[in-house]
């Protein structure tokens, strides 16, 4: 957990401190000093726009990171129990088994289109956009890892003995459950941030101007060609933002 | 086999219906777009009338099955064409994307899986870096950066597969990941311990023991990436300017051309379908332990 409270740290010190650390308003447009290669002034040189770069991704972590953190984590939360309930109970299965195989069959972007079409386009319609479509598959994933550990002898002498199935679930499948929750978590919060993206590359993903790692990218990708600069660094720190979530979150696990 | 046809079934009208029902959510329709600012406001009134837009929304969806169950699937709110006919015009173009890619992805998948969990050393830790960066990087990213530094050879028909191998590279990350992983697992159980402990050579205790069972999981993955691939066309699509059936379904939610949109999913829908049904019978027939599991299952 050490690892985890470190990287939290770090991240949010950098988050917070957006506004002192970015050079310029991230708003902020300047025509005459467009696609601005790097130098002393502009670190990450300049978009479409003559909006600095660096300014843009260090104010754009909140959003993106807050939107990708926050489904991400609701998502796992209602995917855990929904799962559970599913593999506990035959009744919830035959009830909501055939609606969530059904949602899986649909394109997750079309359930995040036709969301966002509804709601109108902003924060909390977006990261529900990206929750709904994910619910299905968290507890699908949580029911097949249910599957081998309901297996053990364990637990069926102690649904033998008379312990009630919430029971079970709580004190036998949950502590077995528990690693693969947390290796999963990673695995949900890059899905999340990629797929928060992608919505921004439709056109979807955010408000107009407010700074946001993919609708970077996706401003990005008219002027990619001559200025590499404006999608390497969100890119870069999207990457980087998931392999160091999921490396804390696995080597916690190694070292027991 | 019949309870598992009547839920296929069961599970195919759910997502149409879920469709039909989602895309009357959004307030407007594609005629009102169409006669916006016209000086005629009947006109608009008698085309949704034509189109048998100005019936309740339940007697569209009958009308809507009943055509579906006559192999209909209407006509474009947007052109006026047959939806079949513009189906089949961009149909070709993303099943060979996805096909190309998904060879591409199986056998980058199996071989990287087959080091990462059965190999030693550092060609191990190769194998298992190149899952976990193809697992972190978004696809879309490497498309672009792809797009950046091999540009000119996009342009070029000799290499018009390049975009299913950079798409089969992230692909091949996740099979490549399971398979792995389901390596290890049955790496360390008994009967390959006994299977080595009697002299067999290390191709034999693979061939022979090892490679069956760990190929389940790998077989539903495989299934489940198809699918992804399948849906995943409209960011790919954007990205490589292939006008296939990504661009078609983005287009026609946005513009709520309800026909066109139903006809993308009753295909997308029964491919799934029928992928995850596949892969049920291969891992049926592969891993006979999960057999007795299975039908347990099915009569609780």
């Amino acid at each position: 957990m050490r690892r985890l409270m470190f990287l939290l740290t770090v991240c949010m010190t950098l988050i917070l401190l957006a506004p002192r650390l970015a050079p310029f308003d991230p708003m902020r447009t300047d025509t005459t000093s467009a696609l601005h290669p790097p130098d002393a002034l502009h670190l990450l040189g300049t978009d479409h726009l003559g909006r600095d770069v660096l300014s843009r991704v260090l104010y754009g972590s909140q959003r993106t990171l807050f939107v990708a953190g926050s489904a991400a984590t609701t998502a796992l939360l209602i995917g855990v129990l929904l799962g559970m309930a599913l593999s506990g109970w035959p009744v919830v299965r035959r009830l909501l088994m055939p609606l969530i195989t059904a949602l899986l069959a649909l394109p997750s972007l079309l359930l995040a289109l036709v969301l966002l079409t509804v709601w109108g386009q902003s924060l909390a319609p977006l990261i529900a956009a990206l929750i709904v479509p994910q619910v299905p598959v968290v507890a699908q994933t949580i029911q097949s890892a249910i599957r081998p550990l309901a297996a053990a002898d364990y637990v069926t002498a102690s649904r033998s003995s008379g312990a009630a199935r919430h029971q079970v679930l709580r004190w036998h499948i949950w502590p077995n459950l528990m690693p693969f929750v947390q290796r999963y978590a990673g695995i949900l919060f890059s899905q999340m941030l990629f797929q928060a993206g992608a919505l921004s590359l439709l056109g979807l993903g955010g408000e107009v101007g407010i700074p946001d790692w993919g609708a970077m990218l996706a401003d990005g990708r008219q002027s990619f060609l001559y200025a590499p600069w404006t999608v390497l660094a969100p890119g870069l720190l999207m990457v980087g933002c998931v392999v160091g979530v999921n490396w804390v979150l696995n080597r916690d696990q190694n070292r027991g | 086999m019949i309870p598992r046809l009547a839920a296929t079934l069961l599970t195919v009208w759910l997502a149409l219906t879920l469709t039909f029902v989602l895309l009357r959510l959004v307030p407007g329709d594609a005629i009102a777009a169409q006669f916006e600012g016209s000086a005629n406001p009947q006109a608009a009134e008698l085309k949704r009338a034509a189109l048998g837009l100005d019936q309740t929304p339940l007697m569209q969806y009958v009308s809507y099955w009943a055509g579906l169950l006559r192999g209909d699937f209407g006509v474009s709110l947007a052109s006026g064409l047959p939806v079949t006919e513009i189906l089949a015009q961009r149909w070709p173009s993303t099943l060979l994307l996805t096909g190309s890619s998904m060879v591409f992805a199986v056998v980058l998948g199996a071989s990287m899986g087959m080091i990462a969990g059965w190999g030693k050393g550092w060609t191990a830790r190769l194998a298992a870096l190149y899952s976990a960066l193809a697992l972190s990087i978004p696809s879309y990213w490497t498309a672009t950066l792809a797009l950046l530094l091999l540009g000119r050879w996009f342009a070029n028909p000799a290499y018009s597969l390049l975009p299913a191998a950079i798409i089969g590279i992230h692909s091949g990350g996740v099979i490549a990941q399971v398979f792995g992983a389901s390596l290890r697992d049955i790496r360390t159980a008994d009967y390959i311990r006994v299977a080595h402990a009697k002299g067999l050579s290390q191709r034999a205790v693979l061939g022979r023991h090892a490679l069956r069972p760990a190929l389940a999981p790998v077989v539903m993955v495989i299934a489940l990436q198809t699918g992804y691939l399948m849906s995943g066309t409209i960011i790919t699509e954007m990205i490589f300017q292939r006008a296939g059936v990504g661009l078609l379904l983005r287009d026609a939610v946005l513009g709520q051309d309800y026909p066109v949109v139903q006809g993308i999913i009753v295909i997308l829908t029964v491919l799934y379908v029928m992928l995850t049904f596949a892969a049920e019978m291969c891992v049926w027939w592969l891993d006979p332990r999960v057999r007795d599991l299975s039908w347990a299952d099915a009569a609780a």
